[in-house]
């Protein structure tokens, strides 16, 4: 078994007075230490099956299975990382980051040591007792990835976490996610990550899974070869030459659909 | 459709009316067609005024810096003093200017008029200035100026506030009709004083004189049944129409694909954009500051002092000693009856708080609650509380002791009066709690009564403060009402102990003046004091806490 998460045949139809087929027999395995991207046009149930992975909503049939045994209901095993960050705004950064350690019953001070390890982690440090309202977005993107990361799960979702930062931002949040999946001193080291940023997606992932507009399948694979550490190769052709093949394969999946 | 619901409107009032006249008696309720028509057409009349003037105003305090300087305060006491509070002394004045008969007509629109205006006003404000600057900036791109802007901009853009303050008002002004058209007291000889305007509210006043209990009722029904039918039939298509066609301003507005019914996604969508309209509207309303209320407050009241003092034939110092020492005056009990009045409205609102937090809590976790929540809220929003007070005090009073049956009548009244803002407020909020936040609770697992007090309740906070603040001003409206009742055939009134009933024995029984000022100082002092030191400030405090809603 070299899968630590296998996505099994996953239907899922929204039912809104009429049906619509929002995600159409879609399977993929997640390897042990990979980090993968789902990539797709807006409307692809690209989210929605990150959703279904996290156990937040049920398929009309197919599964996942984590470690072999099906996904039905979240777990600390597998967290998330949402795109507008989900902060809870009447909580300083330190307690939303212990929420999750409170709620699975930790002992409050190791609660307390883990929020403040996982918040110098991000750089948050000294902003512990900030309120959200009081951070910048990117700031509130780190604490959302504190929270997820403190529970150690194995699995991180990332539901387009960038997509509501600037790019300047955004850039040096990739450095970090990229620097924390390839720390193998912590249990968190596979990544799945939604997106609709190309570029993005060449710089992070091992591998791609491009997805067609609704109903969302998967219409190709795109295996990076780009080596690692990654932002020292972003100049190199083989950057845009991966950019260009998987830029193809996304019109293409999308002028079928015109 | 809507022929459809008219037709059925119309076979729910000719039933009502004769079933009215199979049990009450032709007699009775033979003119009561009649009244409706003259409440309704006074209560449309003086919507239609308070529509324009909180349009001129409000567009004028919105766009124009002196003129909110000086408009935003004035509306603002207006708001603040409860309006049956000031109806007294109104009315004594009005009666002293104007002939008998002309002076409670216009007394009468002058309440209805206060009732309705200030929603209209502040939602006015708070619409105009909620106009993105992106907006602002591409229509004086483009040249618009003047009219253009005004009819193109300024005007769709404070449609959809203007509709649902509209609703407000309208309720208002119906529930304060019972107030306005019948004024009754007893002076300390005993003899008894009619101001009676001819209408749906004083039918049911005049009932409970004429001892028909049952006639009393049937017009707080057919009032009822007016109220519901005009929502339903103009109020809710309108706001339809409004909320699908200006995708512009429902934008913020999260479309939600999970909701199967159609209706429900309808009601959500007219309810959060209320509720950002009364959270913009209590935001403009504070960023006047505190002197300058004052001052105006001060000035507006010894105006209105000096000039009924000025038709007084007893010279004014010697009059206002006269008035602070009378036994009657009653002036050394007014800090215990503040007490007990402020008591009643505590005793509803603590209740109302109960009520509306179990509701927001349902409204999170049970996905049937909107079902029956929006359906019960259009229903209970459509009972005209200060018509139900006399009856209900009159039917207890058959088999409970007065005093009791006044305090629970009270007590009803009070919630009826109170409730629908904490409701409102407090489950719109818990509907439009971002699906993002659900989804975070759901993945790290917070459950049970964790969820409750952990994203819940801080959720809905910064709304159930608002709701607070508009349900304690709508309580102090009403509670005077309640602490005084005068029936014919009654020797002396049926009192609670409270600041209203100092008020309407000052103004009614005692005819003073300088003493209705003073109870109306003290209470005014009270409930503004109440409202910047408690509310506002909590507000503020929790303001940064609020969940984003777009």
């Amino acid at each position: 078994m070299t899968a630590i998460l296998s996505v099994k045949d996953i239907v899922k139809i929204f039912r809104n007075g009429s049906e619509v087929k929002a995600i159409d027999d879609v399977s993929f395995d997640v390897n042990y230490d990979e980090f993968i991207c789902i990539i797709g046009p807006s409307g692809c149930g690209k989210s929605t099956l990150l959703r279904i992975i996290a156990g937040l909503e049920t398929a009309d049939s197919g599964q996942v299975l984590f470690r072999g045994v099906p996904i039905t209901k979240p777990s600390p095993k597998v967290t998330m990382v949402f795109q507008t960050f989900g902060l809870l705004p009447w909580k300083t950064a330190m307690e939303n980051v212990e929420l999750p350690m409170e709620v699975v019953g930790m002992e409050k001070a190791a609660a307390r040591q883990q929020a403040e390890r996982y918040l110098r982690m991000v750089g948050l440090g000294p902003f512990e007792g900030a309120y959200p309202h009081d951070l910048s977005g990117g700031m509130r993107q780190r604490v959302g990835v504190a929270r997820a990361l403190a529970l150690g799960p194995e699995v991180l979702l990332l539901d387009e976490p960038f997509s509501a930062l600037d790019e300047l931002t955004a850039k040096s949040l990739r450095v970090l996610l990229l620097q924390i999946w390839g720390d193998s001193s912590l249990p968190t080291n596979n990544f799945v990550m939604v997106t609709h940023n190309v570029e993005e997606a060449v710089m992070m992932a091992d591998r791609i899974i491009v997805m067609s507009p609704r109903p969302g399948r998967v219409v190709g694979e795109l295996k990076v070869p780009l080596p690692r550490p990654r932002f020292e190769h972003l100049r190199d052709p083989l950057f845009f030459e991966t950019v260009d093949k998987l830029m193809g394969m996304l019109s293409s999946t999308t002028e079928e659909q015109m | 459709m809507r022929g459809l619901r008219i037709l059925a409107a119309s076979a729910v009032l000719l039933a009502t009316y004769l079933l009215g006249s199979v049990f009450i008696g032709r007699q009775a309720v033979m003119n009561v067609p009649w009244y409706a028509l003259l409440s309704l057409g006074r209560v449309a009349i003086v919507y239609f005024i308070a529509l324009a003037v909180g349009l001129l105003f409000g567009i004028l305090a919105a766009t124009n810096k002196t003129a909110e300087r000086v408009l935003v305060p004035m509306f603002d006491i207006g708001q603040s003093v409860p309006i049956l509070g000031y109806f007294p002394i109104v009315l004594t004045f009005l009666i002293i200017l104007f002939p008998a008969g002309v002076g409670n007509q216009i007394g009468a629109l002058f309440l209805l008029f206060t009732a309705m205006e200030w929603d209209i006003f502040f939602g006015v404000v708070g619409a105009v200035k909620a106009i993105p600057s992106s907006v602002e900036e591409a229509a004086r791109g483009y040249g618009f100026s003047g009219t253009n802007y005004l009819r193109y901009v300024v005007l769709p853009a404070v449609l959809p506030a203007l509709l649902s303050a509209s609703v407000l008002a309208w309720n208002d002004g119906w529930t304060f009709d019972a107030a306005s058209e019948f004024v009754q007291f007893a002076n300390s000889a005993g003899t008894l004083t009619t101001y009676s305007v001819t209408g749906l509210g004083s039918y049911i006043t005049s009932s409970l004189n004429a001892g028909n209990l049952a006639a009393s009722w049937f017009g707080v029904l057919v009032m009822g049944e007016i109220i519901f039918i005009t929502n339903q039939i103009i109020w809710h298509t309108l706001q339809n129409r409004v909320a699908t066609h200006k995708p512009l301003l429902a934008s913020v507005i999260r479309e939600d694909f999970q909701s199967p019914l159609r209706l429900r996604r309808r009601f959500r969508r007219i309810f959060s954009f209320r509720l950002r309209q009364s959270g913009e509207a209590v935001r403009v309303r504070d960023q006047l500051s505190t002197r300058a209320v004052a001052v105006i407050f001060v000035a507006i009241l010894s105006l209105v002092g000096f000039l009924v003092y000025a038709n007084l034939p007893i010279s004014a110092v010697e009059r206002f000693v006269a008035a602070l020492t009378a036994p009657g005056g009653q002036i050394r009990n007014v800090p215990l009856y503040s007490l007990f009045t402020v008591g009643r409205l505590l005793a509803a609102y603590l209740t109302c708080v109960a009520i509306s937090l179990v509701c927001a809590v349902l409204a999170v976790t049970k996905k049937n609650f909107y079902r029956y929540f929006y359906p019960l809220y259009d229903l209970g929003r459509s009972v005209p509380y200060l018509a139900v007070f006399l009856p209900l005090f009159v039917t207890l009073h058959a088999s409970l002791p007065a005093g009791i049956s006044q305090e629970i009548a009270s007590f009803t009244l009070l919630l009826l009066a109170m409730v629908w803002y904490l409701l409102f407020n407090v489950v719109t909020a818990a509907r439009a709690l971002p699906t993002e936040l659900t989804e975070v609770s759901a993945v790290f697992g917070v459950q049970g009564w964790k969820r409750v007090t952990d994203i819940i309740l801080p959720a809905v906070l910064p709304a159930f403060i608002t709701g607070s603040l508009l349900a304690w001003g709508g309580g102090w409206n009403v509670v005077i009402y309640s602490e005084y009742v005068q029936l014919a055939g009654q020797k002396t009134p049926y009192i609670l102990p409270g600041l209203g009933y100092l008020l309407d024995n000052a103004a009614y029984v005692l005819g003073d003046i300088a003493l209705v000022v003073f109870f109306l100082f003290i209470m005014s002092g009270i409930v503004i004091l109440l409202e910047r030191l408690v509310w506002r400030r909590l507000l503020r405090r929790v303001e940064k806490f609020g969940v984003e809603f777009d």
